[in-house]
């Protein structure tokens, strides 16, 4: 009775492998070291999970059909599901669901009127009628797109390259933000789909951190945004500003970050600098 | 994540007697379900837990639709037998083949519970993630495992 006290139980020794509790892991290791019953009642249980593992797969995997069918069937549903999906200002869901008829007319109109509204405060808000201006559509609408981050590091904004940490949009994701900001088709080729957080500041791949930015803005443009970027990765991993101040300047108002932080030196000499790359 | 993650849960579906194309159907409903779930904004914690217990309560209700199903139900069982415990002719028969068999019976002898322990630990699991995906606790998990493993060996060398 005694020597079986001494020793740690399967589910210790499970656990432990698994890498729970750190001190549970040292104690087990301790006595895996003195025991040589209890190593191999490990090394038992460890070779029957493989074995089985591999059995599985064996009896299984024959049977399973090509990934690349079901890859295909998946992202034409997606697709459906991207298109079908009830956005803010359907038309079938206020007349055919909740409002039918001339009071459904009437709804939609003043939904528009209202967005309308809405839209021209957002931009006047910022201070610089963007709405008239050739920067049109340089920050984001933050009803779609108020910004996302990841669970990120200091460590890990200062060390991981941009590439190990950015991937490519994906035409489904592109077409996704095209559909939440209504922009046409045809159009699209006038935009890059841009983070509003770069990654290389912690920012998320989601949607809510995606927008459309325009290629033809002449001065609030993707290169200035670059600068920005750079500039503001520097600060935080130079220890002169917080990261999570930083992810929410870039998020609020980008361009508002950009005066307060960028010092007035002219945009050609800091594109030159640019080692963040963007993707599309 | 489709491409790491589709065999693993189809494995998972059709080791409980699912039918092969009802299995991908599921997985096709946890890949659009995982769409909807992101679009929303919901929580990216976990996700391979997610996508397992999503795979797991869709593979049960298919089980029990097609038991539900008298004249599907023996076919697709003679199906499931043939494709899970695939008994080599005496003449074929080798001795790791017949270990396999003797694993695999003890595993589908298993309560549900300790099969889906057992399955999601295979395809790599970690236990904290099995115990989200099936409701259960970090404890009721450990247990269900070492008490499956114990079986196990026990088969195994006797």
């Amino acid at each position: 009775m005694q020597d079986h006290e001494q020793h740690v139980s399967d589910e210790e020794l499970l656990l432990a492998a698994d890498g729970e509790t750190k001190v549970l892991a040292q104690r087990v290791q301790a006595h895996l070291e003195a025991c040589a019953r209890c190593r191999t009642r490990a090394a038992e249980m460890e070779s029957i999970l493989i074995d089985l593992a591999q059995t599985e797969r064996s009896s299984l995997d024959a049977e399973l059909p090509p990934v690349a069918g079901a890859r295909a069937m998946l992202r034409v549903r997606m697709a459906e599901l991207s298109i079908d999906r009830p956005g803010f200002f359907s038309w079938g869901r206020i007349s055919g669901g909740l409002l039918p008829g001339v009071l459904g007319a009437a709804t939609l109109a003043a939904v528009i009127v209202l967005v309308g509204v809405m839209v021209v405060r957002h931009f006047t808000a910022t201070g610089a009628s963007l709405l008239l201006s050739p920067d049109y559509g340089v920050l984001p609408n933050h009803m779609f797109t108020p910004g996302a981050a990841r669970q990120a590091s200091l460590a890990e904004v200062c060390t991981l390259s941009h590439e190990e940490v950015v991937t490519k949009v994906s035409p489904i994701e592109r077409q996704k933000v095209f559909a939440e900001y209504g922009i046409p088709s045809a159009q699209s080729d006038r935009y890059e789909v841009d983070y509003l957080i770069t990654p290389g500041l912690g920012g998320d791949d989601d949607i809510r951190n995606l927008w459309p930015e325009p290629y033809n803005a002449e001065m609030w443009n993707a290169h200035r945004k670059d600068v920005l970027e750079e500039r503001l990765h520097e600060m935080v991993c130079s220890h002169h500003l917080d990261l999570s101040v930083a992810q929410e300047a870039i998020a609020t108002n980008w361009i508002a970050a950009y005066e307060k932080y960028v010092p007035a030196t002219p945009p050609q000499d800091r594109d030159a600098k640019l080692t963040f790359q963007r993707r599309s | 994540m489709f491409d790491q993650y589709r065999d693993p849960l189809l494995r998972y579906s059709v080791s409980f007697g699912v039918p092969v194309p009802d299995g991908e159907e599921i997985v096709q409903e946890v890949f659009l379900s995982l769409f909807r779930h992101l679009q929303l904004g919901r929580s990216r914690q976990n996700l391979r837990g997610w996508i397992f217990r999503v795979a797991h309560n869709l593979t049960l209700k298919q089980r029990y639709a097609n038991k539900r199903l008298p004249a599907a139900t023996q076919e697709d069982a003679d199906i499931a037998a043939q494709r899970t415990d695939p008994r080599p002719n005496p003449e074929d028969a080798c001795s790791d083949a017949q270990r396999q068999q003797r694993l695999l019976a003890v595993v589908r002898a298993l309560p549900d519970v300790d099969q889906s322990c057992l399955r999601m630990r295979a395809e790599g699991l970690h236990y904290r993630e099995i115990a989200g995906a099936l409701g259960i606790s970090l404890g009721s998990v450990s247990m269900s495992i070492a008490r499956s493993l114990g079986k196990l060996i026990r088969a195994d060398q006797g």
